[in-house]
């Protein structure tokens, strides 16, 4: 037979009121198109519509003409007793099974290749995975029989059953279509068709004449599809006729040829975000789960009592939700307002909570709906319960109606289809499993549906074009006037094995069923390539050289195949096109506007370091107000335990005057004192800054400052020459080169002889050197040393407040002013930056803090950070200062150990 | 080519009969070794799949695959001259023999061989035994397993804040570690990425460690390291050490270890009460550091005195200080002192059990985790495959559950094996004999193990060698020929680097020594091996003088020049001098694709569509290269409004007319493409979103043409992390770009590569640099946790010290095992290095000096192992200062690049559009979709029209005769199970069938109803019907009475309060196109007959005709 005979056999027959079995629904299709498309050359404008189906519907159909259908057990309702089966198996070694409803799909599998191969495995040597399936087989056969059921692998049997004992009436002929290798239980059925004196007709795809075939080499898959695409391009720009593309590994090749097609076939449809013309049609949907109105509704039923930020932050950017087009910003400021807190979970209660306070701190407010959407996923997170999953869907479906889905924005032809699948495949797929399964918990129903949502494929109806890309299948008896073959390297073509891992090897090898050996699969390539050799008068078979860093040859079936001419590419691709469009032009943007006379700049002190460490980081923060959204930590993060520490201390030496009053208060009295101002820090704080964290994270956060203040306090402050506390966290004004800056002294201690030392409290790593340089990377001691504190001062220093290490380092103008400091004159920190001594030292600060001021002032904001070290590691202004862009300074990141 | 020295040894390897380990040294050609054995063994076996090859990457075992196939392929020709070629050709041809006496049909079918990675292999085993391995079913490899882990860190550690089980133990440790939230949980993480390591250890069930095993490996190891001390002490020495110890000790401070030696009676024993007594000891012969005191002084119990007993004692030390017998027991002294004690502190030990308990939550909560992902690591693959081997017993059990029989195993780069890997392969090997045909042949150079930080442990291929595996001994063989280097780099490391390695092997200690190599290709002229070096620290410098050696090279004709660097950062300043002195260069994996320009874009856009909130995303994009707004312009928008959602402002046209003119013109295109990204959030997958808006702002305009690689990764990227058109989580983007690469430079001239030196192993190179060997390494985050597998005393473990300022003596101990370790896997790392060098090695690096003005290397660098080696030829040069002052590398104010005001996007043309006759029409428009939505019919009443449907079809069908309400009311089961199957909930079944029960009574007794059911004329039962517009039309019921042609439709609603008439016409109102087009179709088909519609209403037994016409 020929590939044009084939097709005109198989429509004269079904013409004649054959039945035409087809191996896939796709094939029926493209008969029933062929069929049409005669009348309509015969000028019929109506017909018949011939009996054409897929072995499968046709079972379906007759089941239903016996009224058994509704015994059957649909795929998900079997899948679910396997997995009950296997679930019950229990726990080995402490480990349920990971994959539970992978193994119920291999093990059905198993379970219909024994019923279509008639096979028994019970005499067999059994490993313990054979044994485990046959335990999981007794018990669902078991269930089946007690639920009087029908086993969906006997169907065909019991259609061929029903035709012999004439309980269905045959059709009179009937043709089997494009069936590669026909299994035994087909074998089963068309004998038993025969004896009814049924004529049954095999009718193969055609695998003459060959075509023209050639063998393109391409660099790797993208070079393959891209190079599939150009051709299919310029066939539609130069003629008609059907194209095809077939392609054995289609799951793994489905993103790119997506992508890449579109890109050359219809590159305006990308920067135009239009998303409904379909020029080409591809026989494989995406996961319905990956749909955003799914994804949507899965992440809402998801969420339990509570929710980590990154979920939140999910809903509050969804557009599926009411409400999110009106509050689109103000839940995004939430969002930013949730980060600031730097928690990585959040009760739903706390969230309503904080959704309802009124603007203030970053917040922007005005988020009722979602405030309500939130009270509604409150309400359902309560549901404890256990339910069938059909009363489960009655609850989600409500949930779903009260925060709006699928959202207020109107739905787009594929928005509305995506939610059609939901609601009428979807939800009552997993209602149906009322039949099998009894009462679960709402998180397992939420599993399921997931999983049946991740399972489901989801293709949006296009029109198709003349162009299709379907897999090796789907091709079967398909004809083409153009045909590439894409994907033939040695490891994909023949396929390599997978037998099932629950049937022994052996048997699976002795009864040659499907994937079971190589040697299997080799004839069955080898079918397939002569079929698809012939399915047009050209074909061009191609494979991917390169994978990674791995070589790839072309497989051992088309290694022989004259080399193709490979052709430079002409592609449309829009980023190719978009780039030799490209006019650029420099731009030196130093600086921005200088600082208005009424603009105040906060940030205090924090404007001169970020000035000194790089001009235009200062003028990104404290100008343009902009920072990097906060990042989640887990526990209690270090900013707010810094804060936590400085408060402690805050009240401590409110309470006590000085170093005398501390060592007077003694052991006990002075653990008290601690004690007390501890907790009066965590009260005060979490109630400015609610949520309060969960208790037991407090009361270690409690213990930890506990223990740091003893530290502290015995093996500083106490050893220390004495001293008295003038003042804590006192408020301070300064201007420097036009800039007034505003700070907090934490603590200004009086020495026996009268003069001063203000101290700084650091909770990490201390190094004077950021206070002594050319930039002054630590302004805060400076700022205040330049004011009105410098003439009795004696000098600075920072209190460094680190478990373990607990110190206060300084500078000071003589020795004995602090521990184990020397005199700033002529002390090493002094000769290794220039200064002469203490006076020396002061003129510095006010020098260049002037000058840093000025520089704010100005607007100056060079992009010039004094080291990537020290500036830009710590920065989250990259994106911004476009710093990468620098030649000659890229990021000298720290030394590492191995990165292999 | 001539004879090899080590033929011998080539040929014994291809005895197919017997199990070998082979070391191959660099360049000795061991792949083409690891071929013949292949070829040799497919002569023997039954099936090619009794043979299992393992290779380290996928790469070794493609090129594996494609040597040994070439070598089939190639079999029929004649008879190659070259005789190694001619041994292949031989096997190859005893092979193909065999091919095809047994029917393989090899060359057609090479899945049939068995060539995989140690992964692969682990991932074919667990695929084999879905129930034994626990996996169910093998689940994906996560690209970014970290994640996962940290997911699993975070929820065992929520317990703390939760309880239940675990609290305590996590709060203890919280407790332990200064509160210090953030790093527990990533101890935990860097734990669990090692678990394959340490899980063994732990036990499979319970959660409390074994303290009498654990303390049992310490006293065990602390023990034997005393007793090897005491007996280094020579006989007769004891007396007089005793002596003097006495004395000293009761002459020093009170808190000098040394005090406790006051009563010592004689050498201490090796017991715990006695380690006090050894710290003495080494106080008394070592100064802190560590060295032989040289000064005996009051400090260390020697007050000063001319004569008497200050004298006769501070004599007799000296006496043994300068004796060089003692000089081993003063070095054992120096190991001793760091010893811990043999038993746990309580509070130690407590630590240890919360750690344990909480690691086993962890790994518990991962296998969750793991399965909620549907993905998994390959560490976990991994122990599974070798849980499930170990599962059952016997070798007999095993090949049931492995259903084949694998009879060799070939593995290369054993030297790079773990100690999972190394069990892997001893449970397959179970019950070999070593003379029943099954054989194992190892291949490796322990020399070149440098995989420690992947668990790879050198003291394993030791082991093996020496003792075999499991029962199994094999026969080791020594390749020395050197196939790649010329005479002079393989004398220079003979000679040279040879003196940096252990004097021999040491499994314990995981020290290899050296074997010299003999070179096959002979000297050439100049200097192999140059030593550039400064004093000092010197970046620039040493990058300059870099280029300088690269452009002579290539000058000189070399076909590949490499600078291979220990770590990437030791590249700061060599790439970019490399790029202003013209040189591109081809980077391995150097470049971070999160810092170029082109990726930070991409992230910016990305989250700009995403979340309206996040200014720093907005604004950088606006000052991208597509919009290039001056800062004047963004402080104009958004300097006064520093909370403001950066979307609502540009929105706001006033505020936008107080940018300059320019600014509001570049502006303007940009913010409408925004505006139309956002609407269409969630409608496009995100990769098609976010490369939508970039290709609509001209991003491929805005960099070079490298970038579109770039570009493309980082799409590649948010496509891999899509979840329904948005991000799981926003920060995910930024953090996944992490691990990713710069693609290479396109333009790059091939002949100049960059990469780490582990990335170069198995490479070879004419020329090769080694820059930055002075450079120290970062020193990493202590573990949570210290472990050892002491081959002699099994497992030390100790947890890490409270962050207090303290240490903790056992986790210390272990630490410095460790370093040792380290220290010598860094001399493997430098021969490595030197050994990919096929003509020139250039050594650099910065020395520092010590007090006396020599130089030195520095402490921790490259340079200071490869010292003894170098040291002569090591002497401060400043070569390349001329090139410096060429390049001037001196920081200026970043200039930007933006495209041109006005510039637009070409036109982008779509191919012409054809669309089939008999496609299927678009569903619904746009329009028609929204506003239908409304109307869907809802859970219930749609099943029930179907069921109904459904059933009186069958009525139909089988004729209305034949019912009656009883047959109708027996129809109750099937009903609910066919509402159940539509997905109608059980609970609410029984109203729903009620309904439909009454439906078909009311059908089958209705007068119209059996009108409709009972047979007619011409009478079709599944009648289907195509035309042009309609493909399939399926008619509920149509027959012909009375000349008439009857289309009928069932409707299952019912009036609700509200006459008929309002109910029919609004019924007949909502059908009547499709029923007129179904009139139609007939009335095409059959022409002349009189077609009649109507609409029939089972619940009610109602009917109504639909007029038709118009
Ligand atoms: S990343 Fe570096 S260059 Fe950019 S703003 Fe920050 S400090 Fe300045």
């Amino acid at each position: 037979m020929t590939r044009d005979d084939f097709p005109r056999i198989i429509l004269a027959a079904a013409g004649a009121g054959a039945t035409v079995l087809t191996a896939n629904k796709r094939l029926a299709r493209h008969l029933l198109a062929l069929y049409g498309e005669e009348e309509l050359r015969q000028e019929r404008s109506v017909w018949l519509t011939p009996i054409i189906v897929s072995l499968e519907t046709w079972l379906e159909r007759k089941l239903g003409d016996l009224g058994a259908d509704w015994r059957q057990l649909k795929p998900v309702q079997a899948q679910r007793l396997w997995e009950e089966a296997i679930n019950r198996d229990g726990a080995v070694g402490g480990l349920t099974l990971m994959q539970a409803s992978s193994s119920a799909r291999m093990a059905m599998n198993a379970h219909a290749l024994l019923a279509d191969y008639a096979v028994l495995v019970e005499g067999d040597l059994l490993g313990e995975d054979h044994q485990a399936f046959l335990r999981w087989r007794a018990r669902v056969t078991e269930r089946i029989t007690t639920g009087r059921w029908l086993d969906p692998v006997t169907v065909a049997d019991v259609i061929a059953e029903a035709l012999g004992d004439g309980r269905l009436i045959p059709p009179r002929t009937l043709l089997l279509v494009g069936f590669d290798a026909p299994s035994p239980r087909l074998e089963r059925l068309t004998a038993a068709l025969r004896r009814t004196g049924c004529t049954v007709q095999e009718v193969p795809a055609p695998i003459e004449p060959k075509g023209e075939a050639q063998l393109i080499p391409c660099r790797d898959a993208a070079d393959e599809v891209r190079r599939a695409a150009v051709w299919a391009r310029r066939l539609m720009e130069t003629g008609t006729g059907k194209i095809g593309v077939v392609v054995p590994e289609l799951t793994a090749y489905r993103g790119l040829i997506e992508r890449i097609f579109t890109e050359e076939i219809d590159p305006g449809a990308l920067p135009a975000l239009n998303d409904e013309a379909g020029r080409f049609s591809l026989s494989l949907g995406a996961s319905l789960a990956a749909q955003g109105p799914v994804a949507a509704a899965l992440a809402l039923l998801g969420c339990s009592f509570e929710i980590t930020l990154d979920e939140a932050g999910y809903l509050l950017r969804s557009p599926y939700l009411v409400g999110a087009e009106q509050e689109s910003t103000r839940r995004a400021r939430f969002d930013r307002y949730l980060r600031s807190l730097r928690r990585d979970t959040f009760s739903l209660h706390a969230l309503r909570n904080l959704a309802r306070l009124p603007a203030g701190e970053g917040r922007s407010g005005g988020i009722a709906i979602m405030e309500r959407i939130l009270a509604a996923l409150l309400e359902g997170s309560r549901e404890h319960g256990r339910k069938l999953p059909g009363s489960w869907v009655r609850d989600f479906e409500e949930l779903l109606a009260a925060v709006g889905w699928p959202g207020e924005r109107s739905l787009d032809s594929r928005d509305y289809q995506i939610v059609t699948a939901w609601r009428e495949k979807l939800v009552t797929e997993l209602a149906a499993l009322d039949a099998v399964t009894g009462p679960m918990s709402r998180g397992e129903a939420v599993r399921l549906l997931r999983r049946l949502a991740e399972e489901r494929e989801f293709q949006a109806e296009t029109p198709a074009g003349n162009l299709q890309v379907c897999g090796v299948l789907e091709a079967g008896g398909l004809c083409f006037d153009h045909l590439w073959v894409l994907g033939l390297h040695e490891g994909a073509w023949p396929p390599p094995p997978h037998p099932n891992p629950f049937l022994p090897l052996h048997l699976q090898i002795d009864h040659s069923m499907p994937h079971a050996d190589a040697a299997r699969e080799r004839e069955y390539a080898r079918r397939v390539t002569e079929r698809l050799a012939a399915a047009a008068p050209k074909v061009i078979f191609s494979y991917p050289q390169l994978d990674g860093d791995c070589s790839l040859r072309p497989s051992p079936l088309i290694a022989m195949l004259p080399l193709g001419e490979v052709q430079a590419l002409s592609s449309h691709a829009p980023q190719q096109a978009i780039r030799t469009a490209a006019v650029l032009e420099g731009l030196e943007d130093f600086s921005g506007p200088a600082l208005g006379a009424e603009e105040i700049a906060r940030g205090g002190t924090a404007i001169l370091r970020d000035q000194a460490l790089c001009p235009f980081r200062a003028f990104a923060h404290h100008r343009l107000a902009v920072k990097a959204l906060d990042q989640p930590q887990p526990g209690l993060d270090p900013a707010t335990r810094g804060t936590l520490v400085h408060a402690a201390l805050e009240d401590f030496w409110t309470r006590t005057k000085g170093q005398a009053e501390l060592r007077a208060l003694g052991e006990v009295g002075r653990k008290e004192r601690i004690a007390g101002c501890v907790a009066d820090g965590l009260e005060g704080h979490f109630v400015r800054h609610p949520p309060r964290p969960p208790e037991p994270l407090v009361d270690l956060e409690r213990e930890r400052l506990q223990r740091l203040l003893e530290e502290w306090l015995v093996d500083v402050e106490m050893t220390r020459p004495g001293f008295v506390v003038t003042s804590v966290e006192q408020e301070y004004q300064k201007e420097f080169g036009g800039l007034s800056i505003r700070t907090k002294i934490d603590r200004i201690d009086t020495l026996a002889d009268g003069r001063r030392i203000i101290i700084d409290y650091k909770t990490g790593q201390v190094q004077l050197d950021d206070l002594l340089g050319e930039r002054i990377l630590e302004p805060q001691l400076p700022i205040y040393a330049c004011g009105a504190g410098a003439e009795n001062l004696a000098g600075v220093a920072i209190g460094q407040l680190r478990r373990g290490d607990c110190s206060l380092k300084g500078v000071v103008q003589d020795e004995d002013l602090l521990l184990k400091t020397a005199a700033f004159e002529g002390s090493r920190l002094a000769v290794r930056h220039g200064l002469a001594g203490w006076e020396d030292l002061l003129d510095r600060w006010r020098v260049r803090l002037e000058a840093l001021g000025r520089e704010f002032a100005d607007g100056e904001a060079s992009v010039l950070p004094i080291s990537a070290q020290k500036a830009c590691r710590s920065c989250d202004l990259a994106p911004l200062c476009r710093i990468d862009e620098a030649e000659s300074a890229p990021p000298e990141g720290e030394e590492d150990g191995h990165d292999g | 080519m001539a004879m090899t020295v080590d033929a011998a040894a080539r040929v014994r390897a291809l005895d197919p009969g017997a199990s070998f380990i082979v070391q191959a040294p660099a360049g000795s050609g061991k792949t083409e070794l690891l071929t013949q054995r292949l070829l040799a063994l497919l002569a023997t076996v039954r099936r090619p799949d009794e043979i299992l090859a393992i290779t380290f990457t996928r790469k070794a075992a493609a090129e594996m695959r494609q040597r040994l196939l070439l070598a089939l392929a190639t079999a029929h020709r004649a008879e190659p001259e070259a005789r190694h070629q001619r041994r292949t050709w031989e096997l190859a041809r005893a092979a193909l023999a065999r091919d095809r006496e047994c029917g393989w049909g090899l060359l057609e079918t090479p899945a049939l061989l068995a060539i995989q990675t140690i992964d692969g292999c682990n991932a074919g085993l667990v695929r084999r035994m879905p129930w034994t391995s626990r996996f169910g079913g093998m689940p994906q490899m996560s690209e970014n397993p970290r994640r996962l882990l940290r997911e699993a860190a975070r929820r065992s550690l929520d317990r703390v804040a939760a309880g239940g089980r675990g609290s305590a133990a996590g709060a203890r440790l919280l407790a332990h570690l200064d509160n210090r939230f953030e790093s527990l949980q990533e101890m935990l993480v860097g734990m669990l990425q090692r678990r394959d390591q340490w899980l063994r250890h732990l036990g499979e069930t319970g959660s409390v460690a074994d303290r009498s095993l654990l303390e049992a490996a310490l006293t065990g190891w602390v023990t034997a390291t005393l007793g090897r001390a005491a007996n280094l002490l020579p006989a007769g020495y004891s007396s007089s050490l005793t002596a003097i110890a006495c004395y000293a000790g009761g002459n020093c401070d009170r808190e000098r270890p040394l005090s406790r030696l006051v009563d010592l009676t004689g050498i201490p024993s090796s017991v715990n009460s006695d380690l006090p007594l050894w710290e003495g000891l080494a106080d008394l012969f070592l100064t802190a550091s560590g060295s032989l005191r040289k000064r005996l002084d009051k400090i260390c119990g020697f007050p000063p005195g001319k004569e008497g007993e200050p004298a006769a004692m501070k004599d007799a030390m000296q006496k043994l200080l300068d004796d060089p017998a003692l000089l081993p027991f003063a070095a054992a002294l120096e190991e001793v002192r760091h010893l811990p004690p043999m038993v746990y502190a309580e509070d130690q030990w407590q630590v240890l059990q919360s750690l344990v308990e909480l690691l086993k939550l962890t790994v518990a909560e991962l296998w969750v985790v793991f399965g909620e992902a549907g993905e998994t690591d390959f560490a976990e693959v991994a122990l599974r495959a070798l849980h499930s081997l170990r599962e059952g017993e016997g070798p007999s059990d095993l090949m049931l559950r492995l259903d084949t029989r694998i009879n060799h195993i070939l593995v290369d780069e054993f030297q790079d094996t773990s100690y999972l890997q190394f069990a892997l392969l001893k449970n397959l090997t179970e019950g070999w004999t070593g003379d029943d045909g099954r054989t194992l042949f190892l291949v490796g150079d322990p020399m070149q193990s440098i995989y420690r930080f992947r668990e790879a442990e050198v003291g394993l291929f030791l082991r093996a060698r020496d003792r075999g595996i499991g029962n199994l001994r094999l026969q080791p063989l020594c390749l020395s020929a050197n196939f790649r280097s010329q005479s002079g780099i393989v004398d220079w490391v003979n000679q040279g680097l040879s003196r940096i390695f252990p004097p021999g092997d040491d499994v314990a200690r995981g020290a290899v020594g050296f074997v010299p190599a003999v070179a096959v290709h002979p000297l050439l002229q100049e200097a192999a091996v140059t030593v550039h070096s400064r004093s000092g620290r010197d970046d620039a410098g040493e990058a300059a003088a870099i280029v300088g050696v690269v452009r002579q090279a290539l000058a000189a004709g070399e076909t590949s020049v490499a600078i291979l660097v220990r770590s990437r950062s030791h590249l700061a300043t060599v790439l970019p001098a490399l790029r202003k002195a013209g040189l591109r260069y081809l980077a391995q994996e150097i470049d971070l694709l999160a810092e170029r320009p082109v990726a930070r874009d991409l992230v910016a856009l990305t989250r700009a569509l995403l979340h309206g909130g996040d200014r720093l995303s907005w604004l950088s994009l606006l000052r991208a290269p597509w919009c290039g707004l001056t800062l004047d312009d963004l402080h104009a928008l958004c300097g006064e409004q520093r909370q403001a959602a950066i979307p609502d402002l540009l929105g706001d046209t006033a505020l936008k007319a107080r940018l300059s003119v320019s600014g509001q013109a570049r502006l303007e295109p940009v913010w409408e493409i925004m505006q139309r990204g956002r609407r269409q959030r969630g409608r496009v997958g995100l990769r098609r979103l976010v490369e939508g808006c970039w290709l609509a702002l001209g991003g491929p305009a805005c960099y070079d043409l490298a970038a579109l690689e770039d570009a493309a990764r980082v799409f590649d990227l948010i496509d891999s992390l899509d979840c329904g058109g948005d991000l799981p989580a926003l920060d995910l983007l930024d953090e996944e770009l992490q691990r990713l690469y710069a693609a290479p430079d396109h333009d790059a001239d091939p002949r100049l590569q960059v990469m780490t030196i582990h990335k170069a192993k198995g490479l070879e190179f004419d020329t090769v640099i080694l820059p930055g060997l002075g450079r120290r390494p970062r020193s990493s985050e202590p573990p949570l946790l210290r472990w050892m597998e002491h081959p002699e005393h099994g497992l030390l473990l100790a947890p890490i010290a409270p962050r207090d300022g303290s240490r903790d003596p056992a986790y210390e101990a272990i630490g410095r095992l460790e370093r040792e370790r380290e220290a010598l896997e860094t001399v493997r790392l430098l021969y490595v290095a030197a050994t990919r060098a096929r003509h020139r090695l250039h050594l650099f690096g910065g020395t520092d000096t010590d007090a006396k003005g020599n130089g030195k290397a520095p402490g921790g660098s490259l340079l200071e192992t490869l010292w003894p080696a170098v040291a002569e030829l090591f002497t401060p040069s400043v070569t390349g200062t001329a090139i410096a002052i060429e390049l001037n590398l001196e920081p200026r104010p970043l200039r930007l690049r933006r495209l041109t005001a006005g510039w637009r996007l070409p036109e982008l043309a779509a191919a012409p559009h054809l669309v089939t006759v008999a496609s299927l029409p678009p569903s619904r428009t746009a329009e028609a979709a929204a506003s239908s939505i409304g109307v869907l019919p809802g859970l219930g009443a749609r099943q029930a029209g179907t069921v109904t449907h459904i059933l009186l079809e069958r009525i139909a069908r089988e004729g209305v005769d034949g019912w009656n309400s009883d047959r109708i009311a027996a129809l109750d089961e099937e009903v609910r199970q066919r509402l159940i199957r539509e997905g109608v909930p059980k609970e609410e079944g029984g109203n729903w069938s009620r309904r439909v029960l009454q439906s078909l009574a009311r059908a089958v007794n209705g007068e119209r109803g059996r009108w409709i059911l009972s047979a007619h004329e011409v009478d079709h039962c599944e009648l289907a019907i195509s035309s042009a517009e309609t493909p399939l039309a399926v008619l509920d019921r149509t027959f012909v009475e009375g000349g008439v042609r009857w289309v009928i439709d069932y409707k299952t609603s019912a009036p609700d309060r509200e006459p008929l008439e309002t109910f029919y016409a609004r019924e007949i109102g909502h059908y009547r196109p499709q029923l007129g087009a179904y009139a139609a179709l007939f009335q095409a088909l059959e022409p002349g007959r009189k077609v009649l519609a109507a609409l029939y209403f089972p619940y009610f037994d109602g009917w109504c005709e639909v007029p038709l016409g118009d």
